[in-house]
């Protein structure tokens, strides 16, 4: 396990109270935290101190949450989590595509949040440079999945794993080929090789649901391992991961 | 540059070019003053003199070369014994030659020689003048008209006459004298006569007839109201008269005229003189025209309270001072007694030269005034504005315009009105189209027979039938045009149909595009009505989800403290009921967002997996709840057109409530079922308690089957189960049979046309 205890972190909401509670929840987990509680006081905050993560909320006064981070990414490569109460794919989207690394619905779950926080972390501070990140010959790294194909183990965010064989087998196979939709019966044939079909949703989804709650962070709202309902199964291909 | 824009500099121009035109007109005074003087001197030409004198002595001429020289004999003598001699002697003595000695009362000329001819015989006022020239100074007169004459000749009257009618009457007429008097070759002794309007005694003929023919009689003119002239018709070509100024006068007349040219030529040099000095007032006065108006305080044209008189006010202005100058140029002439009152003070003319000089310099500023005003206002682009006239006409203009407008809009109004209450007439028309068609074919058929021509019958009938079909077939397009109309109408195009003006249906389209008018707007506003309502719930979502935000952080931080076994039950409870407000807020944020069907992302999907994935996905759920679901899977596949993540809310909504208010011990049984364009998801229940509300209820927002609201669920699954099923373009349906409830989910298969399949069986 990783320690970042000294790692800073900047949280910034227009809402003192939100705010004081992450500082809190954060500061009960080690971290230091700073805080700012518009746009512009955020960029004055990370020009005086170095900092390693922010948590910015999107609509702010004076200068809202996208542009700071806009403002932010012309120098600062820092992980950035956004934290906001527009909940809609759109505005995800939108956050991610303007250089956040995570989007937080409000309300947020403490737990996820903290685990989202050191998974930001750890991928920034422990994988930092994109080189590790590259696929070779023995590896396929999708966002922060990496997979040893060489010594069968997956990291997530740099951290080991523990996958049964036929988890693993799964976890090989979206994973090459990250993007592509499988159905349960295409992933039963080529894990299994059985031809047996019996009760193969029930079967193939259990192990999905296994190998989720070990690979993601919030599970019901999973980012790696997605269910295509009414299709099939696929991993995301995330580019660039860092 | 901007001194030459001042105001006072313009005034001072103004006033400069004033006096050089005050100065122009006095020296014009002069020179006209000059000119006058100088036509004081009169010609030969022009006086009375001279035209008198040639009219008599040219009357007095021609009677000598029409009585004597004509009637002369060899010797030069008047027959004495002839009847003619004596009424020739009666008439000289009447016109007051004394004993009809013409040649001894002749009265020569002091003014002109002269020259006469008759028949080649000539006399001459000086007869050592053998060539009489016909030069400048030389009147030629050919029978009664003047054929060459000085350039200076006022004329004078000629036009004596004489007539003959070959019998020996004669009839002389002479201008001058106002007389006429004729002459007869055979003895009068004894005859009628009576004396004619011009004191010539006519003796009528023996038989009673005037010598002078009727027509002649008629046709006489008369010259004034007493002037009679008989209008003979005699050749009066062989006189010729010349009368030449005599030598003394023609120097005098030559004296004059190098007099006048010296003059003419005194008043040109004066005038060019004048020349440059127009040149500098027109100069000035167009800097004045052009400056006009020019604030050099806001540095830009400006119009002030003149230039804001109506221009026909200042055009009349003009033209009155001009009126004035004129008439006082009018009145001037009359002015010299105060002129020569004056000039005992100071010299002649003084007055002439103070009113005149006044009165043109006014004129000038005053004209200048107004044209600069117009340069002014032509460049403020408020010519015609300033205009009395153009804005009276643009008044009526406008007035006309609107009024035509109205009128024509009312027609426009009207003729639509006919055109909607003209109803359907197509059975009328074709009645009597059919009605003509038959007269005109028994009509073909008749002529057809009667002129036995079997061509012309089937040809005519041909033509006949075709026009009647043409017809028919155009009347039926239109109906065509109508019941696309309609159909695009059903199938929920509302948009405008083009009206086709001259058709018989277009009162029908009218009609139609007046109603789908009517749904679009309903629809429309519906639409509106929807997004506020959702943007509402959107904005209130948001509000909620941040105090919600801290609550949650906040209950999450309290549990972490060192609390009392109490106290942490407690807090167990704000942190159950604040994760069931969370879902709350974003199931109610989902409905809405559901009912307006934006958020939806269609993608071809299988139901029949999506089924299983549901159930699997719920497995541990349902082993928990310790039910048992039967699943009915009657289709291999089952493709349809949605969102997939919506269809699995829906799934996971049903499924969820079917554990959550399932009388525990019966059975949940999924089916799914294909029909040749739809797959419907069944999901049955055996309910745990009495269900009392109706079908459809349930389906309404915040519904529950249990009315006391004690276990958990928000009661917006349904709804939101519905809504979802909905924006996918499939059906939701409950049916409730006993205890029994079921939840129907239709979604049409997407090899059909993706189209709302709801059919309201409720």
């Amino acid at each position: 396990m990783y320690s970042f205890e000294n790692s800073v972190i900047l949280v910034v909401d227009d809402d003192r109270d939100i705010v004081n509670a992450i500082a809190k929840l954060l500061t009960g987990e080690g971290y230091r935290v700073l805080k700012a509680y518009n746009g512009l006081e955020a960029l004055e905050t990370i020009t005086e101190n170095e900092v390693q993560l922010i948590i910015i909320d999107v609509m702010m006064p004076k200068l809202d949450g996208l542009s700071t981070m806009m403002k932010i990414r012309e120098t600062k490569n820092i992980p950035i989590i956004v934290l906001s109460a527009k909940s809609e794919d759109s505005d995800k989207i939108l956050g991610l595509s303007m250089g956040a690394d995570d989007y937080i619905t409000k309300p947020y779950n403490p737990l996820e949040l903290v685990a989202r926080v050191s998974a930001n972390l750890r991928r920034y501070l422990s994988l930092g440079s994109a080189g590790n990140a590259v696929s070779d010959e023995n590896t396929v790294v999708t966002g922060g999945l990496k997979l040893n194909t060489k010594d069968k183990q997956l990291y997530v965010d740099g951290e080991t794993v523990k996958l049964t064989a036929t988890e693993y087998k799964i976890t090989e196979l979206l994973m090459r080929n990250a993007g592509r939709v499988f159905s349960a019966e295409e992933i039963y044939d080529r894990v299994w090789n059985d031809d047996e079909c019996y009760a193969v949703e029930n079967t193939v989804m259990v192990h999905i649901r296994h190998i989720r709650e070990k690979i993601e962070i919030n599970p019901s709202e999973p980012r790696y391992l997605k269910v295509v309902w009414g299709i099939g199964y696929k991993i995301e291909k995330i580019n660039g991961g860092k | 540059m901007r001194f030459l824009k001042n105001k006072w500099t313009r005034l001072a121009v103004l006033l400069v070019a004033s006096v050089l035109v005050c100065g122009c007109t006095l020296k014009c005074l002069d020179i006209v003053r000059e000119y006058d003087d100088g036509e004081a001197v009169e010609s030969l030409y022009n006086s009375d003199m001279y035209s008198l004198e040639g009219e008599r002595l040219y009357s007095e001429l021609w009677l000598f070369a029409n009585l004597y020289i004509k009637n002369q004999d060899e010797n030069g003598m008047l027959d004495e014994g002839s009847f003619k001699t004596k009424h020739i002697l009666n008439a000289l003595e009447s016109l007051g030659y004394k004993n009809g000695d013409f040649l001894g009362s002749f009265r020569y000329s002091d003014i002109f020689n002269f020259y006469v001819e008759y028949k080649g015989v000539a006399g001459y006022s000086d007869s050592d003048v053998m060539d009489f020239p016909v030069d400048e100074y030389t009147i030629l007169i050919r029978g009664n008209e003047i054929t060459s004459y000085p350039s200076y000749f006022n004329g004078f009257g000629t036009g004596c006459h004489y007539y003959t009618n070959g019998k020996g009457f004669e009839y002389y007429y002479i201008p001058h004298y106002n007389k006429g008097f004729a002459v007869y070759d055979y003895d009068t002794e004894g005859l009628q006569s009576y004396v004619d309007e011009l004191g010539a005694t006519i003796y009528l003929n023996e038989d009673g007839s005037s010598p002078i023919p009727t027509a002649y009689r008629q046709d006489a003119m008369f010259t004034t109201a007493s002037d009679y002239v008989p209008c003979f018709e005699g050749d009066d070509s062989l006189c010729e008269i010349r009368l030449r100024l005599n030598e003394k006068n023609i120097s005098a007349v030559k004296a004059h005229e190098a007099f006048r040219h010296e003059r003419e030529k005194k008043i040109v040099t004066e005038a060019v003189g004048f020349i440059p000095v127009l040149l500098v007032i027109l100069v000035l006065s167009v800097y004045v025209m052009l400056t006009a108006g020019f604030d050099s305080k806001e540095n830009k044209y400006k119009m002030t309270g003149f230039d804001r008189i109506f221009i026909e006010v200042c055009v009349l202005v003009l033209v009155l001072s001009g009126m004035c100058l004129v008439m006082l140029t009018e009145y001037l002439r009359n002015v010299s007694e105060i002129d020569s009152w004056l000039s005992s003070y100071a010299y002649e003319g003084l007055a002439t030269d103070i009113l005149y000089g006044a009165g043109v310099t006014g004129v000038y500023i005053v004209a200048v005034s107004i044209l600069s005003s117009f340069v002014l206002r032509l460049r403020c682009k408020s010519f015609f504005k300033t205009s009395l006239i153009f804005i009276i006409l643009s008044k009526i203009f406008s007035a006309m315009g609107r009024f035509i407008k109205k009128a024509k809009a009312q027609a426009r109004e009207n003729e639509i009105n006919a055109q909607i209450l003209k109803d359907n007439n197509y059975l009328r028309r074709f009645i009597a189209r059919t009605a003509v068609f038959f007269a005109v074919g028994l009509g073909v058929l008749f002529i057809g027979f009667a002129l036995e021509g079997l061509a012309f019958l089937v040809i005519g009938f041909i033509i006949l039938v075709c026009g009647f079909v043409y017809l028919c077939i155009k009347d039926l397009r239109e109906l065509t045009t109508l019941s696309e109309h309609i159909r695009r109408i059903s199938e929920g195009d509302y948009t405008e149909y083009a009206l086709i003006e001259n058709s018989s249906a277009y009162g029908m389209h009218y009609n139609l595009n007046e109603i789908s008018g009517g749904f679009r707007k309903s629809v429309e506003e519906q639409l509106k009505s929807e997004r506020m309502k959702i943007d509402l719930v959107t904005n209130v979502s948001h509000d909620l989800k941040t105090p919600l935000t801290s609550i949650i952080s906040y209950i999450d931080l309290l549990s972490k403290e060192e609390l009392s076994p109490e106290a942490r039950d407690y807090v167990a409870v704000l942190e159950n009921k604040s994760a069931k407000l969370k879902s709350m807020v974003s199931d109610v944020f989902d409905l809405a967002k559901a009912t307006s069907g934006t958020d939806i992302k269609k993608e071809k999907l299988d139901m029949v997996i999506l089924t299983g994935q549901v159930l699997a996905d719920l497995n541990d759920k349902i082993t928990n709840s310790g039910m048992e679901i039967r699943k009915n899977i009657n289709a291999d596949t089952a493709p349809v057109n949605a969102d997939g993540k919506k269809l699995y809310r829906v799934m996971q909504n049903l499924i969820d409530n079917a554990l959550k208010y399932s009388l525990p011990g019966t059975r949940i049984y999924i089916s799914l079922e294909n029909t040749e364009s739809e797959t419907s998801v069944k999901i049955q229940n055996i309910a745990s308690y009495e269900m009392n509300f109706k079908e459809d209820e349930i389906t309404e927002r915040f519904t529950r089957g249990d009315e006391a609201r004690t276990t958990e669920g928000n009661g917006l699954g349904l709804s939101i189960a519905k809504s979802y099923t909905e924006a996918c373009g499939g059906c939701f349906r409950v049916e409730i049979n006993g205890d029994s409830f079921t939840a129907v989910v239709t979604l049409p298969l997407s090899e059909e046309k993706g189209e709302t399949l709801c059919t309201e069986t409720e």
